[in-house]
Formats: C-alpha cells, sequence, structure tokens
C-alpha cells in the first residue's frame, strides 16, 4: 500500500470524526436553548397556577364570609 | 436543667441594691449558667462525642485509613466529624431554654441580646472545642495521621475553624429554636452556610497532617478569620433581631 | 393599569428574545469550541437576572428589618424565588455547555461550587419560610437568613481568583478575554431581556404574595366569626 493512500484514509476518517463532533456540538446547543427556556416556562406555570389558587380561594373566602355577614344581619333584624 | 436557670436568677434579679455587673462579667455569668447547665447532665457533650467517634468508625469503611491516599482527604474528613457533632450541641443550646419558658426570661433580662449572644456562642466554643480535643487523638490513632507534628498550628486552625461553626451555630439555634423541623432546618441552613470556612479549615488540616505549616497555605488562613470577623460582627448586629423579633 | 403594563413588559421581554435567538442561530460557530459556544448567549444573561434578583432581596430584606413594612418582605421572597429560578437555569446551561467542551457535567471548581452552595442557601431560606406559621416572624428570621447568605457573594466571586480553577475566565470587564462587537450588542440585548423578565416575575409574585397576605387575613377573619 502507498502512504499517501493512508494519509488520504486517515485524514478521511479525521473529516467524518469532525462532522460528527460538530453534529454533537451543536445537539448540545439545543439543549441548552431548551433548558434555558423550560426553566422559565416552568417558573411562568408555577406562577399561573399559584394565581388561580389565589384567586379561587380569595373568592370563595369572600363568599363565605359575605354569606356569614347576611345571616348575622338577618337575626340582628329579627 | 431548666430550674437553673431559674436558681441563677435571684442574683441579677436585685438592681437597687447592687450596682449592674460589667458587659464581660455579664457574659461570663452566662457562659457559666451553660456550662453548669450542661455538665450537669453532660448529654449534648457525651452524645456528640460518642456521634463524632461513631462517624469516624463508619468513615473506617467508606476509605482505607491504611492507604497513603487516604492521608490527602484525612484532614477533610476530621472537619466533616466535627461540623455534625457540633450541631448535635449547638441544637441543645437554645432548645434547653425551652422548658419553664427560660428563653422567655434570659430575654427578659436587663442584659443586651449581644451579651445573650457571646455568652452562649462561648459556653458552645468550649463545649464543641472539648468534645473536638477528646476526637483529635483519637482520629490520630484511628487514621495514622500525625496531627500533632505542628501542635500549636493545629491548634490555632481548630480554634478559628470551631469559632466558625459555633457562632453560625449559635445565631441558627437562636433563629430555628421555635419552629417546626428544628432538628433538620438547624443543618440545612448552617452547613452550606459553613461552607468557606469548612473548605479552609480542611485544606489547612491536611496540610498539617501532611507535616507542612499552615504557612503554605496562608491565604485559607485568612478566608477563616476572615470569616469568623465577618460573621462575628454580622451576628452581634442582628441578634437583637432574632430574639426579640 | 399595572397588569397591563406588566404584560407589555413581558412580552417586550419575550420579542427581545425571539429576535436575538435568531441573530444567534445566523451567527457563525466560534473557532475553538463550535456552536456549543453560542449557549454563553442564555448563560450569562441568567447570572445576571439572578445576581440582579439575590441583590434585590438583600436590600428588601434590609428594608423590612429597617421599617417593618411587609411589602419589603414580600419583595425579597419574589426575588429569591426568581434568583433560585435564574441560578438553576445558570446551572442547567453550564452544565449542556460543559458536556461537549469539557466532556463532563459538573466540575468542582471553585465558582461552580460556590454557586452550588448559594444555590442551597436560598432553598433553605425558602424551606425556612415554609416552616414558620407567624408572619412576622416569618419575615424577620428569613430578612436576617438573606442577609447572612448575600455575605456569601462577595466570598463566592473573590474565590475564583484564589483557587485554582477550569471555569473559563469571565469574557466581559476583562482584558484576556476577546468578544467581537456584533456578539456583545446581542449578549447586551439578551441580558436586558432578562433583566427585564426578572423584574416581570418579581412583580408579578409581589401582587401574589400580597393577594397571599389578604387571603390570610381573610381567614383569621373568617375564623373570627
Amino acid at each position: 500500500m502507498h502512504w499517501t493512500l493512508l494519509l488520504a484514509q486517515v485524514s478521511a476518517g479525521d473529516i467524518a470524526r469532525e462532522i460528527a463532533r460538530l453534529q454533537r456540538n451543536f445537539e448540545f446547543l439545543g439543549y441548552g436553548f431548551w433548558a434555558a427556556w423550560l426553566v422559565l416556562i416552568i417558573f411562568v406555570l408555577t406562577m399561573v397556577s399559584r394565581e388561580r389558587r389565589l384567586k379561587r380561594e380569595i373568592a370563595s373566602l369572600k363568599a363565605m364570609l359575605e354569606d356569614r355577614q347576611n345571616i348575622l344581619e338577618d337575626g340582628q333584624k329579627k | 436543667m431548666g430550674q437553673t436557670t431559674i436558681a441563677e436568677a435571684p442574683s441579677s434579679v436585685q438592681p437597687a441594691t447592687r450596682a449592674r455587673p460589667s458587659l464581660w462579667h455579664q457574659v461570663f455569668i452566662i457562659i457559666a449558667k451553660d456550662l453548669r447547665a450542661e455538665l450537669r447532665t453532660k448529654e449534648a457533650v457525651n452524645a456528640a462525642l460518642a456521634f463524632a467517634i461513631m462517624i469516624l468508625t463508619l468513615f473506617s469503611f467508606a476509605f482505607d485509613p491504611a492507604e497513603d491516599e487516604t492521608k490527602m482527604y484525612a484532614g477533610g474528613l476530621l472537619w466533616i466529624v466535627f461540623a455534625f457533632a457540633g450541631t448535635l450541641v449547638l441544637n441543645r443550646s437554645f432548645a434547653r431554654e425551652l422548658p419553664n419558658d427560660c428563653l422567655d426570661a434570659l430575654i427578659a433580662a436587663p442584659i443586651s441580646g449581644a451579651v445573650l449572644f457571646l455568652g452562649k456562642a462561648l459556653a458552645n466554643y468550649l463545649l464543641v472545642m472539648a468534645v473536638e480535643l477528646v476526637a483529635l487523638p483519637v482520629f490520630g490513632i484511628f487514621y495514622y495521621a500525625k496531627w500533632y507534628s505542628h501542635f500549636w498550628d493545629m491548634m490555632l486552625v481548630l480554634a478559628l475553624g470551631t469559632w466558625a461553626i459555633t457562632v453560625i451555630g449559635t445565631i441558627f439555634s437562636a433563629l430555628t429554636v421555635n419552629i417546626r423541623l428544628r432538628e433538620v432546618m438547624l443543618p440545612l441552613l448552617t452547613y452550606p452556610m459553613l461552607v468557606p470556612a469548612l473548605m479552609a479549615s480542611m485544606q489547612l488540616t491536611v496540610d498539617l497532617v501532611n507535616g507542612k505549616s499552615v504557612g503554605t497555605d496562608a491565604i485559607w488562613l485568612k478566608v477563616l478569620a476572615s470569616f469568623d470577623i465577618l460573621y462575628t460582627a454580622a451576628s452581634l448586629a442582628l441578634v437583637e433581631i432574632v430574639l426579640v423579633g | 393599569m399595572r397588569e397591563k403594563i406588566l404584560y407589555l413588559l413581558g412580552l417586550a421581554a419575550f420579542v427581545i428574545l425571539a429576535r436575538d435567538i435568531y441573530l444567534i442561530a445566523r451567527l457563525p460557530p466560534e473557532a475553538a469550541q463550535g456552536y456549543a459556544f453560542k449557549i454563553i448567549f442564555f448563560h450569562v444573561p441568567s447570572w445576571v437576572g439572578a445576581g440582579a434578583s439575590v441583590a434585590t432581596a438583600l436590600v428588601a430584606s434590609v428594608l423590612f428589618l429597617i421599617t417593618k413594612n411587609f411589602i419589603f418582605d414580600a419583595a425579597a421572597v419574589a426575588s429569591t424565588e426568581v434568583g433560585v429560578a435564574f441560578l438553576s437555569a445558570g446551572m442547567v446551561t453550564g452544565s449542556l455547555w460543559a458536556r461537549p467542551i469539557w466532556g463532563i457535567w459538573w466540575t468542582w471548581d471553585e465558582r461552580l461550587t460556590t454557586t452550588l452552595v448559594l444555590w442551597l442557601l436560598y432553598v433553605g431560606y425558602l424551606m425556612l419560610r415554609h416552616a414558620i406559621e407567624e408572619p412576622t416572624q416569618r419575615a424577620t428570621f428569613a430578612a436576617v437568613v438573606s442577609i447572612f447568605a448575600f455575605i456569601g457573594v462577595p466570598i463566592d466571586y473573590f474565590s475564583i481568583r484564589w483557587w485554582r480553577t477550569q471555569h473559563p475566565s469571565p469574557v466581559f470587564f476583562s482584558s484576556t478575554g476577546s468578544f467581537p462587537s456584533d456578539w456583545g450588542a446581542i449578549m447586551g440585548w439578551n441580558i436586558l431581556a432578562y433583566l427585564l423578565l426578572a423584574a416581570v416575575f418579581v412583580a408579578v409574585r409581589l401582587e401574589q404574595e400580597q393577594a397571599q397576605r389578604e387571603l390570610d387575613s381573610l381567614r383569621r377573619l373568617a375564623h373570627s366569626f
């Protein structure tokens, strides 16, 4: 086998490896972007669910208090 | 133990007939009270000591003490043991005052929060130091560590590192005494806070165990000293808020 | 009105981020590190956002101890929570960068370690808040812990110079790094967007904390009947 052929083979392997490295590199860039967004999205979602819970509880408590107020007032009228 | 606090009280309750003791005398009274209360039962000290020796034994299964490599981190293990055992003593420091409302009496006493804190911290310091001074030779025997090759350097590191553990531990002991999950919250808050101090102490102890003097890593001595000063100042400034609320 | 301003600010942050992603995608790969280097466009702004939140938490905690006004307590929790979220984002993006470049997910290097410690401290702060029922005591103790935790920040920052470290030295504000100016501009916009996001998050959480206090007082009222 001639030595130039050997060299050519090695460099072809190198190119393949380099492409694989870039591919992998790119993949992790994608993961990084996703992760950065995911953390923000999770935070927003927890905020939204907390907001819902708060609104629901405040509404139900206010309704309950109003009911009791009405009952008290009715009692006083009688 | 609760009763001792009450029993000590009358001596300082008659301000009309007696001049108020000086600040250092007040600190000394708190130290004496805490040490007496602890030494009558020795429950925290004994538990801490037994715990320290038990962890030293358990570590010997995780790492082979006979290997040369172990010498490179044996100094680190020592400080983990001290931090764990110290927490046992510190947890009791304020919790001991809870029965019979002794804590409220202490807060109502005519002394400043800083004096109370300093007294408690120094009492804890002596107790933790005592546990460490017993555990240190045991560590030397179990791990073939020549901790005494630079004896006074070792004592300096021990003194500074222990003060870091006590000052943080005492202020957080005061902070967590009334809350749920006290036993869990105290280590959860103190250990991350202690990281720079433990890191510095471990580094210096590893040097000492391997026959070097503290001068080779003087920067860590400075880290340790500035940690002590910084957090002592912060604790003294904030303790009144923690105690009175 | 206030809510609308918040939504508008959030929308602005989102638009800037979307535009930046488009621009970042068109940038050529960096010479030595290839595409993965571009993670820095999210990594650094996360730290800036986290730093700003944590600093806000400290100021709010100190103000609470001085004034005993509960709005500062609410601000402290709000910004600490946002700070923890951004610290997490910074650590996760950093980890995803480290894997292809260093070949490891995590290294016990000084800056990473102390960041993790800070994260643990602030998580401890949030857990302490859960463990205390009484509002005044909770706010006071939390403020003290926050101040203690913040004392750790300078130690974090200076330790990179004291310990031999694997973390690349900061590309900004230092003479050794080189960062092309158009890349710098995108980074600047991204940092702005993250800061906006942090501000909006803190504002929303602040309102929620106040709603929570209203809820608690309503509950007390309901019990007193």
